[in-house]
Parts: structure tokens; sequence; C-alpha cells
């Protein structure tokens, strides 16, 4: 197929890649599935952003770490009762999560994607190459496509406030690696608890809820939750499991 | 001859390493698509976009303006000859209603048009330059509509016939008819204490094989063709292709190299004739190669069935009736359609007894993706309908199902008139059974789920357990029909090429066909070189279907090594001055009054030293009846209440397959076919817009079973001896499949309390079930 | 003309590139790797798979032009037939292979599972192995042969 390829050493020549419009490719899945004539491609795998810098107050993420690079840090796993690992587990295959980045899942976004929702739970912040922090409920408002405009995702940081909250992530789908249904997390936090949705719309939805008047809180969201049509399930079926299993979770 | 006494084997019922194992685990090139051809030109085919058109206009000049076409071909270009793509013996009992090319197109993915260009872009490029004017046709994708008066006619061309006189009535749709009779239905039903009635709804399916279908075809340098493909029956392919071209069968050589799965999806002549009229066209060698999406659409599927199924049972248990009816699919062209149909009754209605017994069947056309052979191939639909109705049944009269099975199952030496009422197109054939190990297969099988403690358990709570089974048969070949050769010749080591036309898709055939020659030339499988499915050097055999190849193959090789032996005593005989009746063999080695000789030393003498011929046979077989492997599956699940997944978390098959030639191999195929199975009644479909497009032809969507999805399956061997079979071998390739669908919906309803007629058994089906019956 | 520089097999290469977006698939194939199989094109099926620095990759995803520089592992640099590794052996042995059209990819999968982790659980083996779809064999031979190729590594040390 024909295009260009940029592969960049350093950041001064992604940024100047990017205002030549010049796509980002990062771990390539979603690019080379949806492969077009001409494409102009921005590689970023030499630019360094495949970090996980531990601190005090948040663990930082670089763009391009790898699932599969996330699922071998031990750390991850005695934090917000190992959510994290647990909701990364439900990405894709094996193989698929040696490829997927941080940035690319979170910036190609797509109705099953992981990232996006986990990072909204966890009340993260998105960072730019330009210096720009979004915090994730302004990032994930939107397509963050449309929202970036050269701009370059290098770093998502996760506070650590809340890392001692039990958190709960439950996915269903037909097959372990199938995108899903739809997945559920959940994370207690203070007075509320906090709660995603994957799969239900292009973009997560966050509902922070109280602790009592569960069931109301819960009838609530099957109210307000968006769904779209999915050729697999109805939206009827997929607001009734969504009730269902908050109903479990919350018990 | 052969010793009468049953020697404790050698090379049979021992798991050997397969013959082609070291290759394909070191990525030696061994399919399709590694073999290079010089000069070869990559084929891409323009797919319908809708459901039912005419074709009034089809210009491919714009297209062939692109530099680097080499060809456009469309129904203009090609002989207006029709053909079955069925895999199967001629004359073939499908109907020859399909061209290479057609003016009219009858689904979304049926072919309208083929580019040959230098590169896959450059064709792929191409296929949007073809114009094509379609005079748009109302469709129908409910055969139930389908068979209506008024219903679209989706046959209407004149040529479309059938080879055998059968009964093909395209102007209703209809495709094939089968019906039998014995004793008397409604009486049947009166006599009886408790009657059933119930329909039942079994859906598409995808084979999933890993490689696609791929075929090049090349000129060699006399200018014959040669068509290397990944095929099931590589001597239908020639025959077929031959009609298509309307060219002679020498000039045309078939090769089948190792093949990346097929479970009858390759029992098709699918691409071969619009490849060889590519490759024709242009004089150079063409390759075609299915993408995912090209194997979903317009590869083939299983067939859809409606069953409607009564049965009259008394309180003992005794069946007074049992009368099924079935509505089956074929899409949009008629391959298998009578064969599968008769299949889904002889191989389901023999298992139990009754007096009266009722059979109709009825397959139609519809503008829906083409259904073909597939694994169980018709008896895994009707197993569905059989196996939960019994279960059923069994609850109303307070049997255990178990203990009803072993009650009222077939045995050995007893008969059923299915076998001579429902042949595959021609009549059919009697057989008594010779061998059945079900007795065992249940006791064992019950045993190793815990069935009476987890079939009594308590089901509360979210996640609900509960255990269901099913007995079932299939076939061993098709007797009469089908025939399989073998040639075997020595060479001056004492080795042996063994020539064999039978296919190996991945089964192991060649492993096990060796194995068998081996034992009986009392030499070990490594001193046999296997050549196969080679249409210039290996005699002729059907192909790979019909669970035939151990026991029609089999026999086969068995007869030819035989011949070859006894070839090998008469050269010792002369050399050791001795009469042959004298002699022995004992280990590659000829022991007479007065001294021995070796295998060796009796190849070279008899290539150079007297008398001097070549050590060779050949040998046919064909069967004259279909002694069926039995089993009993027993599935553990369960149910999550809120959400409608089913999850399978223990899985036993025992199976009775006779001798097992290659134990490994075979419970390799069991566990590959019962997985398969598995899938297919949880997460497998084709979802269809309302103008019959399938919108999930992927990986993606169309979910087959992953590592992480596999539940605990346990295979058991349960030997039995079949005497006509080689070594007592029967089949094993296909009856796993049969038991999932029945077995899981039992389960089911064992945790849950809810019965599934529909498959597949998806979350969304399942919570609406458990909401209907008030679960909570 | 655009050539790279990957280690294939341990083989320092200098190869051409069809075009700068071209798969790893079919540079691999195209250089007469054919061990490397395509199944689905879409990442899904994992028949495709070799490994980059020791990681399983979906070749069908990964750009070619990525891999200047960097270790390939195809089924071929694993062993030849009268020399085969030993996690090919203990396929063989254990009736793993059956149309052996999954089986590189299979075989690479548990090459990078079995470097990272020697002593895998079967849960693990399962989550390892869960990109390389397998329609003959039902798994539970392939899974058995990944148990038996940790014990000859056992064995070997």
């Amino acid at each position: 197929m024909t295009g260009e390829i940029i592969i960049p050493e350093n950041i001064a020549q992604a940024k100047k890649y990017l205002k030549q419009k010049f796509v980002p490719l990062a771990g390539g899945t979603t690019l080379l599935l949806n492969r077009s004539a001409n494409q102009k491609l921005l590689d970023l795998s030499k630019l360094k952003l495949n970090y996980i810098k531990y601190q005090k107050k948040s663990i930082n993420l670089g763009a391009m770490t790898t699932i599969g690079e996330l699922l071998e840090e031990k750390k991850l796993e005695n934090i917000f009762g190992g959510l994290i690992p647990k909701a990364l587990l439900t990405i894709g295959s094996n193989l698929n999560r040696q490829m997927i980045t941080v940035g690319g899942n979170i910036v190609g976004i797509h109705p099953w994607s992981v990232l996006p929702a986990l990072f909204l739970l966890l009340n993260s912040r998105i960072k730019t190459i330009q210096k720009k922090i979004y915090p994730a409920e302004k990032f994930f408002a939107t397509a963050p496509k449309s929202l970036l405009k050269n701009e370059l995702v290098s770093e998502v940081e996760i506070p650590l406030a809340w890392a001692k909250s039990i958190g709960r992530w439950e996915k269903l789908s037909l097959t372990a690696t199938d995108y899903p249904l739809i997945s559920v997390g959940v994370l207690p936090v203070e007075e509320s608890i906090r709660i995603v949705t994957v799969g239900l719309s292009l973009l997560p939805q966050l509902f922070i809820i109280a602790r009592k008047n569960i069931d109301k809180e819960i009838e609530n969201i099957g109210e307000k939750v968006k769904i779209s049509q999915d050729i697999r399930a109805s939206i009827e079926y997929k607001r009734e499991i969504l009730k269902n299993i908050l109903t479990d979770i919350l018990q | 001859m052969m010793d009468e006494k049953i020697k404790k084997f050698q090379e049979v019922n021992v798991s050997k390493i397969k013959v082609d194992g070291p290759a394909l685990v070191s990525g030696q090139p061994s399919f399709v698509a590694d073999f290079f051809v010089p000069n070869m030109l990559w084929a891409k085919v323009l797919w319908s976009p809708y459901a039912h058109a005419r074709i009034k206009n089809i210009d491919p000049r714009p297209a062939l303006k692109i530099p680097g076409v080499k060809a456009v071909l469309t129904y203009k270009d090609v002989p207006r000859i029709p053909f079955t793509t069925a895999g199967q013996g001629y004359p073939e009992p499908s109907p020859y209603d399909s061209f290479i090319l057609d003016n009219k197109v009858r689904f979304v993915g049926d072919r309208v048009a083929a580019v040959v260009a230098e590169t896959e872009e450059i064709a792929e490029e191409a296929l949007k330059y073809i114009k094509v004017d379609y005079e748009i046709l109302p469709a129908v994708f409910d055969p139930r509509e389908a068979i209506k008066p008024g219903a679209p006619i989706i046959h209407d061309e004149k040529e479309a016939t059938t080879a055998l006189p059968l009964k093909y009535e395209p102007q209703r749709n209809l495709c094939a008819h089968v019906d039998m009779q014995v004793g008397d239905i409604e009486k049947g039903l009166k006599d009886a204490d408790f009657v059933l009635e119930r329909e039942y709804d079994i859906h598409y399916g995808n084979h999933a094989m890993i490689e696609p279908h791929i075929t090049t075809v090349y000129f060699d340098s006399n200018g014959r063709m040669v068509i290397v493909t990944s095929t099931q029956v590589p001597f239908h392919v020639r025959r077929i292709v031959a009609r298509a071209l309307n060219i002679a069968v020498q000039n045309i050589r078939v090769i089948k190299p190792r093949i990346g799965g097929g479970f009858g999806g390759k029992q098709e002549v699918l691409i071969e004739p619009l490849v060889a009229a590519l490759a024709w066209k242009v004089r150079q060698p063409v390759c075609l190669k299915y993408s995912r999406a090209e194997e979903f659409v317009s590869g083939r599927c299983r067939h859809p069935q409606l069953i409607k199924l009564r049965t009259g049972v008394k309180k003992d248990g005794t069946i007074t009736a049992i009368d099924m009816k079935i509505l089956m699919n074929n899409g949009a062209y008629g391959a298998h359609a009578l064969t599968i149909i008769c299949n889904s009754g002889s191989k389901v209605l023999p298992l139990v007894h009754s007096e009266n017994i009722s059979f109709w069947g009825d397959t139609v056309y519809t503008n829906l993706p083409v259904c073909g052979a597939y694994r169980g191939y018709g008896a895994t639909e009707a197993y569905f309908a059989f196996g939960v109705q019994m279960d059923e049944m069994a609850e109303k009269i307070g049997i255990d199902i178990v203990e009803w099975y072993k009650k009222i199952h077939i045995r050995e030496g007893e008969t059923s008139p299915v076998f001579a009422a429902l042949g595959e197109g021609r009549a059919g054939v009697e057989q008594k059974i010779t061998s059945c190990g079900l007795d065992k297969c249940l006791e064992l099988g019950a045993k190793e789920i815990n069935w009476s403690e987890k079939r009594n358990q308590k089901k509360t709570g979210r996640f609900r357990r509960g255990v269901g089974m099913v007995a079932l048969m299939q076939g061993s070949a098709i007797p009469e029909i089908d025939m399989g050769s073998a040639t075997i010749k020595m060479n001056e080591d004492g080795s042996f090429n063994l020539l064999i036309g039978a296919t190996d898709l991945g089964t192991g055939s060649d492993t096990i066909l060796a194995q068998i020659a081996a034992e009986t030339l009392g030499v070990p499988t490594e001193k046999i070189i296997v050549t196969s499915s080679d249409t210039d050097l290996t005699p002729f055999d059907v192909g790979a279907y019909a669970s035939s190849t151990t026991y029609l193959s089999g026999q086969a090789v068995l007869k030819t090594a035989q011949k070859v032996k006894q070839q090998i005593l008469n050269v010792a005989a002369e050399m050791l001055n001795e009469p042959a009746e004298n002699l022995t063999i004992e280990n590659g080695i000829i022991y007479g009054k007065s001294g021995k000789v070796t295998y060796q030393e009796v190849a070279l003498f008899s290539l150079y030293e007297k008398n001097q011929f070549q050590i060779v046979a050949s040998d046919s077989h064909i069967v004259h009846k279909s002694p069926p492997p039995f089993s009993a599956h027993f599935a553990e699940v369960e149910v999550d209440i809120l959400t409608g997944k089913v999850k399978v978390i223990k899985y036993v098959a025992a199976v009775d397959c006779g001798t097992a030639i290659n134990p490994r191999l075979a419970e390799g195929q069991n566990e590959g076919a019962v997985l398969n199975g598995i899938s297919y009644a949880l997460t497998e479909r084709y979802i269809f817009n309302e103008r019959g497009k399938m919108l999930n032809p992927n990986f993606d969507y169309y979910k087959i079973f992953s590592t992480a999805d596999l539940p605990e399956i346990k295979t058991i061997l349960v030997p039995t001896y079949e005497p006509t079979g080689p070594y007592g071998a029967k089949s094993i390739s296909e009856v796993g499949i049969n038991g999932p669908c029945p077995a899981i919906a039992n389960a089911i309803y064992n945790a849950i309390g809810v019965r599934l007629y529909q498959t597949p058994f998806i979350p969304d089906k399942v919570l609406e079930a458990i909401k209907k019956a008030g679960i909570k | 003309m655009l050539k790279i520089r990957p280690i294939i097999n341990g083989e320092k290469k200098e190869l051409d590139l069809k075009d700068p977006l071209e798969t790893l698939l079919d540079f691999l194939r195209r250089h007469h790797y054919v061990g490397v199989k395509e199944g689905c094109r879409q990442g899904q099926c994992g028949a495709c798979t070799v490994l980059v620095d020791g990681r399983p990759v979906n070749s069908c995803l990964y750009l070619a032009i990525r891999t200047d520089g960097k270790e390939i592992t195809t089924i071929e640099g694993l062993g030849r037939p009268g020399n085969l590794n030993f996690i090919q052996q203990a396929f063989l042995e254990t009736g793993a292979v059956q149309c052996g059209y999954c089986t590189p990819g299979m075989v690479l999968s548990t090459r990078a599972l079995l470097d990272k982790n020697p002593r895998p659980t079967e849960e693990e083996i399962k989550i390892a192995l869960d990109g390389n779809l397998c329609r003959c064999t039902g798994y539970v031979k392939i899974i058995e042969a990944v148990k038996l190729a940790a014990q000859k590594l056992k064995n070997k040390k």
C-alpha cells in the first residue's frame, strides 16, 4: 500500500511533522486495520515514550507503553484492589496486548476501548508533548481526535489518592478475547461510588452515585445511560444487563 | 496369508508421531501459498452487492485499461455448462445449478466477474472499474417463505438440472426432497402414553478453518494444466473442472499439498473452475486466495434447519413413534442439498428402536450464502432436535435419560429399517450393527462427569450449574458408492512407497494409512513413504468426507499391503528354495526351514538379481455397510442468570470408534470436533441485515473459542472391534461435533429449568428465556 | 529501493521493502519465511505470529519498517526436521499438530511465554496463547504440549 512514514528520533522532529498533518502511529493496530492509500504516518516508536514512572502521588505511563508491558508490572497489582491488571486483561488477546499502546488506545478510541474508561474511572490526567494537560473527564467528553489539534499524547498520569480503594471490573462478552458487549468498572471513593461503562457508546460514560438508595441510583443510570446500536445485541438487553451487573457488584 | 489370531498390534493402535509433523512444526513450505511459481498472476473476484439480481449489462473494458491487468472474465467469457460444486462421486446427487460465472446473482457475495493482474493490489483496484448494470429482483431469505407459491424463483435458468432422477423443483425453490415411512405413525402416536411435539431451529455456521480457500493453477512444460489447491476432493476437482471448462480430464492434474483445515468446507469444487478458466485465458499461472471475509460470505456454511419432531413414548420407555420433518435452507445454490438432509435422518433415527418412523425432508433455495458439507453433515442439526426431545421425554416418563438410552439404543446384531430406507440419493443399504460400545460410553461418561450427584444438585444464586447429555452415532463411509485405492511399491532398502488418493486435511490420514500398511507388511511405520492426493501419481480415492478415510481407504491400503507381502514371500521362497506357505515373517525378516532373508535382501534380489521385477501392487475397496461410531457426551454448564451467559465447565466425550489406529490422533479429532460444536452452540452465528448481507464476516464478530475459553474436555476412547474395518477400525472424525448443542441445551435445562429450542444459546436469547420463565 | 536491516533468527539481514507501509507478514513471506501464515489479516487469528525482540506480535498488523535493527524470530529459527527444538518436539509428541497451519504461531507464542515464565500455570498458558486460534485440535493437546515443553526445559537445566 502506498504511503509515507517518518520515524522521528526526538520530540522536536515529531512536532514538525504533526504540523504537516502526519498521523501518529502508535501500536499500529487501528491504523493498519483501516488502511487507505497515501497515508502519511508518523511512527512514534523512537521517541522514548514507553515508560512507567512511580511517583509519590501518581503513576505516570508513557504513551507508547504497551498493555503487555503494563501487565508485567507487579506494583500495579497492589493498587485499587488489583483493578488495573484485571481491566487490562480484558483487552483483546495476548498478541494484541503486546502491540496496543496507552496513547493509541485512548486516542484511536472505539466503543470497546478499555483504557479511556479505566482512566476516567481513576480520574487520570492526559498530557501532551505540547505541554497541555487534560483531565480525563474533559479528554473523553468528545472523541479525543477532535479535541487534539496537532497535539500528541505523551503521558497519562494516574493519581494515587484513591489507591487504597478496591475497584471492580466486569466484562460481558461472548468469548474471553471478544470486544465487550458491556464492561463495567466500579471504584468506591470517599462518600460516593464511581462507575464507568465500556461498549455502550463510542465514549466511556462515567456516573458518580451516592452510597445509599443504590437501587434507585441504578435505575437512574439505566435511564440516563446512552446506548448505541450494536449488531450483536439489542439496546434493551444492554440496558438490562448493565443494571443487573451493577446490582450484583454494588450489593 | 494373514494370521487368523488377533496378535498384539505393533504399528496400529499406537500413537505414532505424524509423518508430516516435523515439516509442519518447523514451518517448511507445505501449503498452497508457500509455492512460488514464476510469473504468477493474482486473481480477485467482484462480488454481488445484491441478494437477487440479473446482470443486464457488464462492461470490463475500463478495468482492462488499468496497467497490470491481464484479463477480466464475465459470464460471456466462460462456457455455459451447469455443474455442482459439491465434491461427491459421479453422478453427483446435488443439482447442477452453478456456472463458473453467470448472468444472474443470487446472494450478497455471489460471483459477478473476475480479474487477473500482476499484483493483488492492482486486481483489487481493477474490480471497481468493472461496470455492471443490475436489474434488482425481489429476494427471499426465509425458507418457509421460499417454498410458498409466489416466492421469487431463484433458479429460473433452463440449464439447471440434476444428474440423477431426483425430485428437483426449482420453480418452487425446492432443490431436494426425501421421505420415508416405516409402520404407521398415527397408530404409534395413539398407542403412546405421552406425545411430545416441538419445533427446533438450528442456525448458520462457518467452518472457520484457519487457512481460507486458495488455488494456484499453472501449466507444466507440456502445456497440461496443473491445479494446486486446498481441497478435500482432488479427484472430484479434476472431473468437475474438466466438465465446467469442457476440457479433457487427461489434460488436468490436481495436487493437494498440506492444507490448513477443511471440516467439509473444502469438500467443494469452489474456486478451481474459476481459477482454471482465468489461467486458461492468460496462459500464465494464476492464484486466487480468499480473504477471511470472502471465506465467511462466499465460502460454504452449515445448513440451517427448521425441524418439527414428534415422538410418542410409553410409560415403560418404549418409543412408539418418531416423526421428524425438516425444512433445510441450502442458500442460493444446491450443493449437498439431498445428501445432507438424508443424513439428518439416517444418522439419527436408527440410534433408538421404534416400530413407527416417519421422516420428511425438504431443502429449499434462499438468497443467502451457500451451505455445503460441514462436519456432522446434517446429523449435527438433527441431533439437536433429537437429543433435546429425548431429554424432555425422559423427564415426562420419569426415567433417567442415561438409563433410558441404555435400554433402547440399537445393539450389536440389530438393524434398523432406516438404513435401507435412507441412502444418499440412491437406495440405502441395509446393515446389521457389528460393533457397539455405547453402553460402556454411557457408563464411563456418566462416571467421569459425576452424573447422579451433579444432576440433582441444588441451583441457587447468580451462577447456576447443571449437567446434560446425549447419545450419538454417525457412520463410516458411504456403502456401495465411494471407493478408495492404494499402490505400494518396494525399494531396495526394504522401504515402501505408499501412494494413496486419500486426502489428509490435517486429520493425519497419511499417518494412519502408513501405520496400517506398516502393520500389514510387518515393518515399522517409519519405513513407509507416503505420497497422497496427486491425480497423476496416486490411484483414485473419493477424498476426505463421510468419515471414510480410515474405514474405506484404510481397507484398500490393507488389501494392497497383503498383495505386496505375498510377492515378498514369493521372492523369499525363490531365494530360500522353499514353498512360500512354509515361510513366516517377523520384524522384516522372512524365516524358512533352510535359512532367513531380510526384506532388504528380497528387494535387492527382485530388482537386480534374477527374474527381476518391481514388487508392486494396487488394490481398491468399496464398503458394503457403514458401521457407526457411537458416542455419549456429557456437559456441565454454568448459567449466569443476570446476563444469560452460558459457560461450559466440563465436557466429557466417550466414543467407540472401533480400534483407534492412532489413539492420540483419534482423541485430537474428538477434541477438535467437540470444541467446534461447543462454540457453535454458544457463540457462533451469522448476522444478516434485512437485505441479506452478512454483517459479521470476520473473527471480530464471528466468535470461535480461544485457549482462554477452553473448558475441561475429557475424551474417553472405548475400544471395540469392528470386523469389517481395517484392524477393527471404524471412524471418529465427525461424530463428536453432534453432541454439544443437545448436551448443552439439556444441561441448561438442568441448571435453570428452561428449555431452549433454538441455537445458538447466546446471552440475550438465554436471558429472554430466563425472564419468561420468571427465574430470579 | 528502500532496504531495512532486521536480524532474523540471529542472522543480520539487509532486505528490500516493497513499500514503506508493507506489513511484516508480507515482508517475511516475500523473503521466503513462509512459516509465517496469513489467516485473517486483522490481528484476530494469530497464524501470522512472529517474535519481535522476544515479544509475540501479529505480523499482519506490524509495519516491517519498524523492525530495522530489531531481532525477529520466525518458526524457521527454532528448528528444522532432524533438528527440532524442544518446543517443536513437545508439540509433536503430544499430538498438538493437526493441519499445522496455526502451529508456527502457537510454537512461537509458547517460546515467548517460556522465555519469560519457565514454569507457567495452566491459566497462564491459556492467556499466553489466547491470540492463536486453532480449529482442528480443540486446544487440549496444545496445552499439554506447552506443559511438556516446560518440563523438557526444566530437565535441560
